[in-house]
C-alpha cells in the first residue's frame, strides 16, 4: 500500500536574486507503515518537499496524494482538516512558549473540536507514550531541547495520525539525545503503524531508523535506496559525499579554512 | 502650605478627569488598536493573508494619524467631537482625539509585538490544521500576551502624559491644573506637588505593567 504519493510536483520561490526551483519535478512513493528519509545539502529542498505533503506550501504543479486523496484538488477548509491526519515535529521544536507541555498536547485536539476533558485524557496518555507523564505542567522553557522534541511528538500523535512528518528532528539536540528521539520514532512507527518521512542532512540518522532514503539534490529526486542494504554502492555523487562525509581541518596557512572531505 | 489646603480638592478633581480621560481612551485604544494591528501583521505581504491592497490603505491611514502633532488632531478633530459627544468642550470631548489618536499608535505598537511571535510555532499551528482565526486567538495572542501586555502600559504612560494637552479644550487633569493653579498663580508648591502625583503615577503604571508582564511571560 502506498501511503504519501506525490506526482511530478514542481515549487518555485521567487527570491530576491531571482526565481529558485526549490523543488523540481519529484515523483515519490512512500511506502504505507515505512520510515522513509530523505536526505540532501541544505539548500536542496527537503523541508520543501516534506511541506508540499501536507499543502503547507502549495505546489505549483504535481499532485499530492495521501492515503489515496489527493489533496492537491481538495479546498483550503478540506486541507485543514485533511491536516489533522498528518503529524508534523520541527527542528526548533515549534511550541508554544506561553503554554504547559499538557496544553501544547491539547492544542490539536481543541482544534479538532475535541470535548475539554476528553482532550486532557488523551494529551496525559500521549505524554506517557514519550515518557513524560511527569511533565505535564512544565513550560516549554523548563524542559531540555530533547524533552521538548518528546512533547512534539506527543502533540503531534494527539489527533492519532496515519502519517508523521519529521523536518530535522535531530539535528538542534546533543548526540547522546539523538538516538532517544529517534528511537521514539522507530517505536510509534511499529506501535501504532504510523508512515513516517524524515527530512536530515545526516547519512547516520538515516541508517539508525529509515527503510527507504531518497536523495534530493537541488530540488531534484537524484536516488532511493535502503540505508541498510550493504550490497548498495551510491550512485550519485551527493549520496556518496554525505555517506561518507566527515570534518577534515586543512592545516593552518594563510587561507586556512574548513573542508569537508568525501565527494566526487 | 495654606496654598495646598485650598488647592486640595481641586487636586483630586483634576486627579479624576485624568483617569477618566484614561480609563476610556486605554480600553477602546486596546481594543480597537488590537484588531487593527492584527489585520496589519496579517495583511503584510508574505503573512497569512493575501491582501497587499488593504494592507497598503491600513498602513498609509495609521501613518496619516499617527503624523498629526497631538495638538493639531484635537483642533481638527473639533467637528468630529461635536458630532460624536455634542460638545467640543470638556472632558468627555476631550478623550475623542485621545482615542483617535491612542489606536493607530496602539495598533502600531501590537503589530511589532505580534512580529515578534516565532514563525515556527505559526508554521505548527498551520500544520494541526488551524484556520485564520484559529491562529490568531490559538497561536498569536497566546505567544504575543506579554508583548501586548506591555504595549498596554506603553499607551498608558503616553496618553496620561499627552491628557496635559486636554487642558486647551478645558478636558481639565492634572496636567492641566499644574499651569493653572501651579505656573499662572505663581504658587509654586502646587505645583510641584501635582507634578509630584503625577510623576508617582507613571511610576505605578510601569511597576504595575512590569509586573503584569512578568507574570505572563513564561519564555525564560
Amino acid at each position: 500500500m502506498v501511503g504519501i504519493e506525490l506526482r511530478g510536483v514542481t515549487k518555485t520561490f521567487d527570491t530576491p536574486t531571482g526565481l529558485l526551483d526549490a523543488v523540481n519535478d519529484v515523483w515519490l512513493c512512500v511506502e504505507e507503515g515505512s520510515i522513509h528519509g530523505i536526505i540532501g545539502l541544505s539548500g536542496a529542498g527537503k523541508s520543501t518537499l516534506l511541506r508540499l505533503i501536507n499543502l503547507i506550501e502549495r505546489p505549483d504543479s504535481g499532485e499530492v496524494v495521501v492515503d489515496g486523496r489527493e489533496l492537491t484538488g481538495l479546498s483550503e477548509e478540506e486541507v485543514r482538516h485533511a491536516r489533522r491526519g498528518i503529524g508534523m515535529i520541527f527542528q526548533h521544536f515549534n511550541l508554544l512558549a506561553n503554554r504547559t507541555a499538557l496544553d501544547n498536547v491539547a492544542l490539536p485536539l481543541a482544534i479538532a473540536g475535541v470535548a475539554k476533558r476528553e482532550q486532557r485524557q488523551i494529551a496525559i496518555d500521549r505524554l506517557e507514550t514519550v515518557g513524560l507523564p511527569h511533565k505535564r505542567d512544565a513550560y516549554p522553557a523548563k524542559l531540555s531541547g530533547g524533552e521538548k522534541q518528546r512533547v512534539a511528538i506527543a502533540r503531534a500523535l494527539a489527533t492519532q495520525p496515519r502519517i508523521l512528518l519529521c523536518d530535522e528532528p535531530t539535528s538542534s539536540v546533543d548526540p547522546q539525545t539523538k538516538g532517544t528521539i529517534l528511537g521514539y520514532l522507530r517505536e510509534i512507527n511499529r506501535r501504532f503503524g504510523i508512515t513516517i518521512v524524515l527530512v536530515t542532512h545526516e547519512m547516520s540518522v538515516v541508517r539508525a531508523v529509515c527503510d527507504v532514503v531518497t536523495v534530493l539534490d537541488r530540488g531534484r529526486s537524484v536516488e532511493q535506496f535502503a540505508p541498510n542494504d550493504h550490497l548498495h554502492r551510491p550512485r550519485s555523487a551527493i549520496a556518496s559525499f554525505l555517506a561518507r562525509s566527515e570534518i577534515v581541518l586543512e592545516p593552518l596557512g594563510d587561507d586556512a579554512s574548513v573542508a569537508v572531505a568525501g565527494g566526487e | 502650605m495654606s496654598s495646598l489646603l485650598r488647592a486640595a480638592p481641586e487636586i483630586l478633581q483634576a486627579f479624576g478627569e485624568t483617569f477618566y480621560m484614561l480609563l476610556v481612551t486605554v480600553p477602546l485604544a486596546v481594543l480597537f488598536g488590537t484588531a487593527l494591528g492584527t489585520v496589519l501583521f496579517l495583511a503584510r505581504p508574505g503573512s497569512l493573508l493575501r491582501a497587499p491592497r488593504l494592507y497598503l490603505a491600513l498602513n498609509a491611514t495609521v501613518n496619516l494619524l499617527r503624523s498629526f502633532p497631538f495638538l493639531i488632531l484635537m483642533i481638527a478633530l473639533i467637528p468630529v467631537t461635536r458630532l460624536l459627544v455634542g460638545t467640543a468642550l470638556g472632558t468627555t470631548a476631550a478623550t475623542v482625539p485621545m482615542v483617535i489618536n491612542a489606536i493607530p499608535y496602539f495598533a502600531r505598537l501590537a503589530e511589532q509585538a505580534l512580529l515578534d511571535v516565532d514563525r515556527g510555532v505559526i508554521e505548527a499551528g498551520q500544520a494541526m490544521g488551524m484556520s485564520r482565526k484559529q491562529l490568531v486567538w490559538h497561536i498569536l495572542y497566546v505567544e504575543a500576551r506579554s508583548g501586548l501586555a506591555n504595549c498596554v502600559t506603553i499607551v498608558t504612560v503616553s496618553f496620561f502624559g499627552y491628557s496635559t494637552v486636554a487642558g486647551l479644550v478645558g478636558g481639565g487633569g492634572l496636567g492641566d491644573f499644574a499651569i493653572r493653579w501651579g505656573y499662572y498663580r505663581y504658587e509654586t508648591l502646587v505645583l510641584f506637588v501635582t507634578v509630584g502625583i503625577m510623576v508617582a503615577c507613571v511610576q505605578a503604571f510601569q511597576f504595575t505593567g512590569n509586573t503584569v508582564v512578568r507574570r505572563l511571560d513564561k519564555r525564560i
